[in-house]
């Protein structure tokens, strides 16, 4: 299945997203401190940090929900609190699913459609529906109803995505749909993604914007986040284990090396050697750092 | 269909028991309307007392707290709508808390109007069959159209306010709204009996007064309560 397989329009040009100098919170709490960073790029932007770093209370402020303290987001020149125009640009995905549960899943769209306009049956067909439109809400599972979730954020096309943990709930072959749908999105629009799957930030991440304790620790591609170390695993014909600084673990001759840049010389050494590579497998996340420091 | 609309229907699906039982106050309703045809005793009645006034009036307050219950349902569905996330789903598509408290409010007064409208008829037609006065049926619906509607409002936004300025997620200070209202509407059935003849304009003020404070309420609604304050 190829969820959403028609082509999304291009825009001509992306309005900034600018987050200056933002403190935001509950009440008296303050979640977010000084909190800046400017995207224009058409791309993903993975939000990772550990539980209770401040991710949702950034995406709620980015969407115009909460009020900063302190600071501003402005998105196109406009600021998103103060306008209705702007927060129509932007779909904000919250980790709870915002359906009314009495209702059948389409009815539970065109209820949306009603109030914002878009089309229901493109909804539909994005997150592969059709057969569960005239389920209720309550006797869908939970990763059914997350499906129905996200399909409401694809009733019409926004310019800015702010999605909470959009594949949770989702077994692997939809959360892979969806994670594919979110790519072919990103080429023109710029999608802020939360997660707590770090293989899967950082399978479709570009960016990262790391958060924790309130702060922003971390604004970089991703290409530029190395692991204090790398290691890589291979399986070969042959035994490596004589090799000097290599260790078995879990059927894998483990080599440490600085970085990805040397993974190809060790094949090729291997190869010239006589031994048949069968895999290579990176071992370590370098995201994993960042919640184990 | 817009938000209001759909809010109404949404709450006319999930509790149109609340709708059918107002219809049970319509009973005590038909007979104080009908107490000519009824032909009840009237021994002990002061004789200054008009008692097809009197009951007309008493009348008044009732079929308001028809259209009270039968609305009660989408109050009750804003609280739910805030525990499953949809108030900040509506925030984040443009809406404001203002817009969203309308909402919630035209659906209250859309819905509550079904028990009034035929709390009215019912007005009316016994009214009628039972001899009464055009001038005073007249004045008996205009009444019931003014204390009903602005307390239905009332009762709403209180409701939308309790539950939106409580720490509780869950709604517990919620029902505080209905009993506000039952409040003002019990004042309203005490007014006929301590000063018939001042029935008319008491209850007229009474609405008049209720009315200007949901505008105000309304108004204030967006300094007041925070848009956090709709998160689950």
């Amino acid at each position: 299945m190829v969820l959403g397989s028609e082509p999304l329009s291009e825009l001509t040009q992306l309005s900034p997203l600018q987050i200056l100098g933002v403190d935001a919170g509950y009440g008296e709490k303050t979640v977010l401190h000084d909190v800046t960073f400017t995207v224009s790029e058409p791309s993903i932007y993975v939000v990772l940090g550990p539980n209770g770093a401040g991710k949702t209370t950034l995406l709620r402020t980015i969407a115009g929900i909460l009020r900063p303290s302190k600071g501003s987001v402005n998105f196109g020149g406009t600021n998103v609190y103060n306008s209705k125009e702007a927060r129509r640009r932007l779909s904000y995905l919250s980790h709870l699913n915002a359906l009314p549960e009495e209702m059948t899943v389409r009815e539970a769209l065109e209820f949306y459609a009603s109030i914002e306009g878009g089309d229901v049956d493109r909804a539909l067909e994005t997150l592969d529906l059709q057969k569960l439109e005239g389920r209720k809400m309550s006797t869908l599972s939970q990763g059914q109803k997350k499906r129905v979730s996200v399909g409401k954020v694809f009733l019409r096309e926004r310019d800015l995505y702010l999605l909470d943990e959009p594949t949770s709930n989702l077994d692997p072959a939809m959360a892979r749909d969806v994670r594919d749908l979110l790519l072919r999105l990103s080429r023109s629009k710029i999608v802020l993604y939360s997660s707590h799957n770090l293989y899967e930030a950082k399978e479709i991440g570009k960016y990262l914007v790391l958060i924790k304790d309130g702060t922003l620790q971390l604004f970089d591609r991703m290409e530029n986040i190395r692991p204090k170390e790398y290691r890589v695993g291979i399986r070969a014909t042959g035994d490596l284990s004589s090799l000097k600084d290599v260790e078995m673990s879990n059927g894998y001759y483990v080599f440490h090396v600085a970085g990805q840049e040397e993974v190809g010389a060790i094949v090729k050494r291997l190869v010239q050697g006589g031994v048949t590579v069968t895999e290579v497998k990176e071992l370590d996340n370098p995201l994993e750092d960042f919640f184990t420091r | 269909m817009g938000f209001m609309t759909a809010t109404a229907k949404r709450g006319l699906k999930l509790g149109f028991v609340y709708v059918a039982l107002s219809f049970v106050i319509l009973i005590p309703v038909v007979v104080l309307s009908s107490q000519k045809l009824l032909n009840l005793p009237t021994h002990g009645v002061p004789p200054n007392l008009d008692l097809t006034t009197y009951f007309a009036f008493l009348s008044v307050p009732l079929v308001g707290l028809t259209g009270v219950i039968s609305a009660t349902p989408v109050s009750l569905l804003f609280v739910h709508d805030k525990n499953n996330g949809t108030l900040e789903y509506l925030l984040s598509m443009g809406m404001d808390q203002t817009d969203i408290f309308r909402g919630y409010l035209g659906a209250s007064l859309l819905l509550g109007s079904i028990s009034l409208f035929i709390g009215l008829l019912v007005e009316a037609a016994t009214g009628l069959a039972s001899g009464t006065s055009l001038s005073l049926i007249a004045a008996q619906i205009g009444l019931t159209l003014a204390l009903g509607y602005s307390d239905i409002a009332l009762v709403s936004i209180l409701m939308s306010a309790f539950s939106s300025l409580q720490r509780q997620p869950v709604g517990f200070n919620q029902p505080m709204g209905i009993a506000v209202g039952a409040l003002v509407l019990s004042g309203a059935l005490v007014v006929p009996a301590l000063a018939p003849t001042l029935a008319l304009p008491v209850e007229l003020v009474i609405a008049v007064m209720i009315s200007l404070l949901v505008v105000a309420l309304l108004f204030l609604s967006g300094n007041l309560i925070r848009r956090e304050k709709m998160l689950p």
